[in-house]
């Protein structure tokens, strides 16, 4: 088998499956309301459970998100919670119901950081969050976040909404006053799956887009430090690689690259690190390679409500497949690129969402033929 | 286990695991490094050794020239302070040093 760390380092975990908006591209499929689950949300004491876990496996980062955490009426008990444990936190969300009082609670919490979506001007902003009045709310709730001296993050979820308003959107957020911003690259999963047609960016609108943001990164006229996430977090992702390499550009590469590229996998595997150095917890206690696999059943790996947390990590033959995939088992286009050495497949999740194949081609990318 | 390191009162915790065969550093930024030698200068720096006894502890460690391991030991600084783990002036303090060797 594979090299992967005897014990994951990170963890995503939903604390509800529940949303109060409904963006089209949510990765998680979130729920609107509550269904007749037993197992959700979690209970503070199978939090407290979990967190026992994690800490019992020497977890290092744990990302609470959603749905949306702050639809929990008791989310400032979620973080006292967290903040007697080991690990570093933070929280993803809408901020829309972050009132006054709740952030000058947060304030005194341990969290680190509060990771806003930001996706940008009020009408886009609206648009991309299936919500009227979502852009006014999570102003008011950075006003308050800031007020208490709250570190936060901007979160800019890139799709064919967004994207034409996304400079625009830069300067936006360093007038909130939130210095550094995460562009996520779309995964085509869950709800984006189902509304690709609408929300997915073209390759070549996401070249020139890239490509300006690279000049000015270089130039040093960025307005805010971006960070770009790529799905699969490979280190040299074709979405990243491929439009340097078109312009022969290579070497800027490292220009907009998170600092925290990886080296805990070997050449020969697939960048993604699914299940290898992480995994996730969704809203009803199912364990999963990464939280974009949310909505693919077939890939769970557990359930906390039934295994151990370890039980799953060491036993787990989801997550033994996804340790041992290597880059020489991939099927399709990918097989023959000239490039797959560098890239290493793109998203496993992306992939297998389109054929039920975690070995099979990452479509999305222009050097694949077949496009969907 | 999992060592949480404040290596700055003004800059965010950084967090330190052993793997036995591997160090695994994390930050507010992500995982940053699984330098060996990194770690040691961050455990060194939260234990409040000035820069030039962690530089001594290392050359005792590891079969390296002094003149690169200062130069090795500036480059992790930098990046360090780019990722809000230590201040300006901290860096600046430490780098100074390292340079005077």
């Amino acid at each position: 088998m594979n090299e992967y760390i005897k014990k994951p380092y990170y963890v995503d975990l939903s604390v509800t499956p529940f949303c109060n908006l409904k963006c089209p591209f949510c990765s998680a499929g979130a729920a609107g309301r509550m269904n007749d689950s037993k197992k959700a949300p979690f209970t503070l004491s199978k939090l407290e459970d979990i967190f026992n876990q994690l800490d019992e496996n020497d977890v290092m980062r744990v990302s609470l998100e959603g749905g949306e955490p702050f639809t929990r009426s008791d989310i400032i008990d979620v973080l006292n919670l967290a903040d007697k444990h080991n690990f570093w936190y933070m929280i993803n969300t809408n901020a829309t119901l972050i009132t006054e009082e709740l952030a000058k609670k947060i304030s005194k919490t341990n969290v680190d950081k509060l990771c806003i979506s930001i996706d940008g001007p009020e009408k886009i902003h609206d648009l991309s969050r299936g919500s009227v009045g979502s852009f006014n709310k999570m102003k008011e709730a950075v006003g308050y976040l800031n007020k208490y001296n709250v570190s936060m993050d901007g979160i800019i979820t890139l799709t064919n909404i967004n994207i034409d308003y996304l400079f625009e959107t830069l300067e936006l957020i360093k007038n909130m006053g939130i210095s550094n911003v995460a562009i996520m690259l779309l995964a085509s999963v869950g709800k984006a799956f189902c509304n690709k047609h609408s929300v997915e960016v073209n390759y070549n609108d996401w070249k020139k887009v890239y490509l300006k943001l690279t000049d000015l990164k270089k130039e040093d006229k960025l307005p805010v430090n971006v960070n770009i996430v790529p799905t699969g977090e490979a280190t040299h992702p074709w979405m990243l690689y491929l439009p340097l390499h078109e312009e022969h550009r290579e070497d800027d590469l490292k220009l907009l690259l998170s600092p925290s590229a990886i080296s805990t996998i070997n050449n020969n595997r697939f960048a993604c690190t699914a299940g290898t150095d992480n995994f996730a917890i969704d809203g009803y206690g199912n364990v999963y390679g990464c939280s974009l696999m949310y909505t693919e059943k077939d890939l769970i790996a557990g359930n906390v409500y039934e295994n151990s947390i370890t039980d799953i990590w060491n036993n787990s033959s989801i997550f033994k497949k996804l340790r041992e995939i290597e880059i020489d088992d991939v099927k399709g286009d990918c097989a023959e690129c000239e490039f797959l050495s560098v890239c290493r497949g793109g998203c496993r999740v992306c992939s297998y969402a389109v054929s039920k194949d975690l070995y099979s081609s990452d479509v999305r990318c222009p050097k694949c033929e077949r496009s969907l | 286990m999992v060592n949480k390191l404040n290596l700055d009162e003004s800059c965010k915790p950084v967090f330190i695991r052993n793997d036995g065969d591997q160090f695994i550093i994390s930050s507010g930024l992500g995982l940053n490094s699984t330098s060996e030698i990194g770690a040691r200068i961050m455990l060194g720096i939260n234990n409040g050794l000035s820069i030039l006894e962690i530089k001594n502890e290392l050359l005792e460690t590891y079969d390296v020239e002094e003149k690169d391991l200062c130069l090795d030991m500036i480059d992790f600084l930098i990046s360090l302070n780019e990722l809000q783990i230590i201040s300006d002036s901290k860096a600046k303090f430490y780098i100074n040093e390292l340079r005077l060797v």
